[in-house]
């Protein structure tokens, strides 16, 4: 398959209007997304990669070099409105904080909202927001006020604005930080079931490892760069590089390689809990027999 | 807590009142307000008592809860009765007492009396018609609606419509949030609740100037995460809730024209009964 978003060498600065020096905050990044992957960013904050969402739903625009997205190059010139409405619609976002992104008194007007500024028709939209509510699960709650939702639900019913578009990849810009633990896996759970059921290419930036360990490719940015491009399992063993740009390898993987620097002979590349556990016992059972 | 605030004051219901379309319901409360000010005889703002105990009545609202509605304005109201009976400068009617400069006429308790009850004549209907049974958002849709042929001389009529429905959709949050900043403080040892009024206002600055810098951010966020889905002002827009309405509208709008022209002809042609205003 060929690569739906692609960039190449990109970079983009911040400031520097009034002779101050402007803060690069992503510099030469090419990368190629295909469709249908799910791919989780991993940064420690300021690391760039919000910046690099908000450059691929076209909120900034690079400094210097290009991104295709859909056959489409995008350059620092900028798009006109109507070029970028194609795009949007492509595209969708969901973002970190679930109250600012919700538009409307009711939950199915909210996730009516974006098929409304597609100009759909009053049985499509109608449509639509049944499906989308059915996939995050929040059917239930159509009728409801956003503000008696919990932070997950509000997120789902984000989400749900975003399907009910018909985008080919949703980009999740931190949607899980500001969730409790339960509402953070309502909503990787619906990441992952898009991705698996309806074939919609994924995008999580995150800096929660098990959530990036659920991706099928982590890719690691820090200092505006790609660090580490992999499957999870390769990422997550290159323990050094990810401590070298403040991230923690899951705790198990840790413990494995700082057994390993002590000299003790394991496997690596074991990223779950129940893996960790498994090389251990296998370890500690082969020392005893 | 503050969030329990409902938005408004609607109360579900499907009563035939409920079920008018939102944009007749403005029309009858304009007719309703013009009719009730309108009225210049005693016996037409009876009929016009009848007829609004009547709407109470069919759109199925507690009384209690009308009640309720009146409660705040007692001090309104009883500040009106008291300016009109010792304020009047007119003469006319019997003099019931003179003491120095003040002089009460029974006249005067007749217009006294007819204010008092166009005011609560006046809330009861309105907050009957519309707010306790139209939710804001239909309400808002309907105002969109009805001001539409303005947006022809570029008045923003979706602009303003949107405004006002994200206004509503923030008010609880902005409650919540108010609680939450309130709560900061109390617990740094700010005393919001004790003082002269002047030093309560002095101590909500602290709460306030938070809240002011988080709906900025709010506003910003909220901006970005629209244009990201692909909204562009009304240009190219559908919309989901189409209001539609029913044969009941146009009865309900002839009875409210039949209203307003008795009240005309009463005040022309009913003899009797005391002139007010």
């Amino acid at each position: 398959m060929s690569s739906f978003i692609e960039t190449r060498h990109l970079t983009l600065d911040y400031g520097g209007e009034n002779g101050e020096r402007p803060i690069r905050a992503l510099s030469d990044v090419s990368l190629s997304i295909k469709e249908g992957e799910y791919i989780a960013i991993l940064g420690h904050n300021g690391s760039g990669k919000s910046t690099l969402a908000k450059l691929l739903d076209l909120i900034l625009f690079p400094t210097s070099g290009e991104i295709e997205i859909d056959g489409k190059t995008i350059t620092s010139e900028g798009l006109s409105d109507d070029e970028i409405f194609e795009i949007r619609r492509k595209i969708g976002m969901v973002f970190q904080n679930p109250d600012n992104q919700l538009v409307a008194t009711v939950v199915e007007e909210d996730v009516a909202f974006g098929p409304e500024n597609l100009g759909l028709p009053r049985e499509e939209i109608r449509a639509r927001i049944d499906a989308a509510l059915e996939t995050v699960g929040m059917r239930d709650y159509a009728r409801h006020a956003p503000h008696k939702l919990s932070g997950g639900q509000k997120q789902r019913v984000a989400i749900a604005g975003v399907i009910a578009m018909m985008p080919k990849c949703i980009i999740f810009d931190e949607s899980t930080a500001m969730l409790d633990p339960r509402g953070r896996r309502e909503v990787t759970d619906t990441m992952e079931k898009l991705n698996r059921e309806n074939g919609m290419t994924i995008l999580h930036i995150t800096h929660y490892m098990e959530e990036a360990a659920r991706a099928d490719r982590v890719i690691v940015i820090s200092d505006g760069r790609i660090l580490l491009d992999g499957t999870p399992r390769e990422v997550f063993s290159r323990v050094e590089p990810l401590v070298a740009c403040g991230l923690e390898a899951p705790q198990g993987t840790e413990l494995l390689y700082e057994l390993s620097l002590c000299g003790v002979s394991l496997p690596s590349g074991r990223i779950t809990v129940s893996e960790c556990a498994d090389a251990l016992e296998d370890l500690l059972s082969g020392k005893r027999g | 807590m503050i969030s329990d605030i409902t938005l408004g004051q609607y109360f579900p219901g499907r009563s035939p009142v409920h079920r008018l379309d939102p944009r007749f319901k403005i029309i009858l409360t304009v007719l309703f307000m013009v009719a009730l000010f309108s009225a210049r005889n005693i016996f037409v703002y009876a009929a016009l008592t009848l007829f609004t105990v009547l709407l109470v009545v069919s759109s199925r609202i507690s009384l209690r809860v009308v009640l309720r509605g009146i409660r705040p304005l007692l001090f309104i109201l009883l500040f009106t009765l008291i300016l009109h009976v010792l304020m009047s400068t007119r003469t006319d009617g019997r003099l019931l007492l003179e003491w120095k400069w003040l002089s009460v006429y029974d006249m005067d308790l007749y217009r006294a009396g007819v204010m008092v009850l166009r005011i609560v004549l006046l809330v009861v209907g309105t907050s009957v018609l519309l707010s306790y049974t139209t939710t804001p958002i239909s309400l808002t849709d309907a105002i969109e609606s009805l001001l539409k042929p303005l947006a022809a001389i570029r008045v923003p009529v979706h602009e303003f419509a949107m405004m006002m429905t994200i206004a509503l959709r923030f008010i609880p949050t902005m409650l919540e949030e108010t609680e939450k900043i309130m709560n900061a403080q109390k617990a740094r040892g700010a005393d919001l609740s004790s003082g002269n009024p002047f030093k309560r206002i002095k101590a909500l600055i602290p709460v306030l100037i938070p809240l002011i810098v988080s709906a900025f951010q709010r506003a910003l966020d909220l901006a970005t995460a629209m244009e990201c889905r692909c909204y562009r002002g009304s240009k190219g827009r559908t919309k989901l809730v189409k209001l539609k309405s029913t044969p009941a509208d146009a009865v309900a709008l002839l009875l409210f024209a039949a209203v307003l022209a008795g009240v005309y002809l009463g005040n022309a042609y009913i003899p009797i009964g005391i002139r007010v205003g």
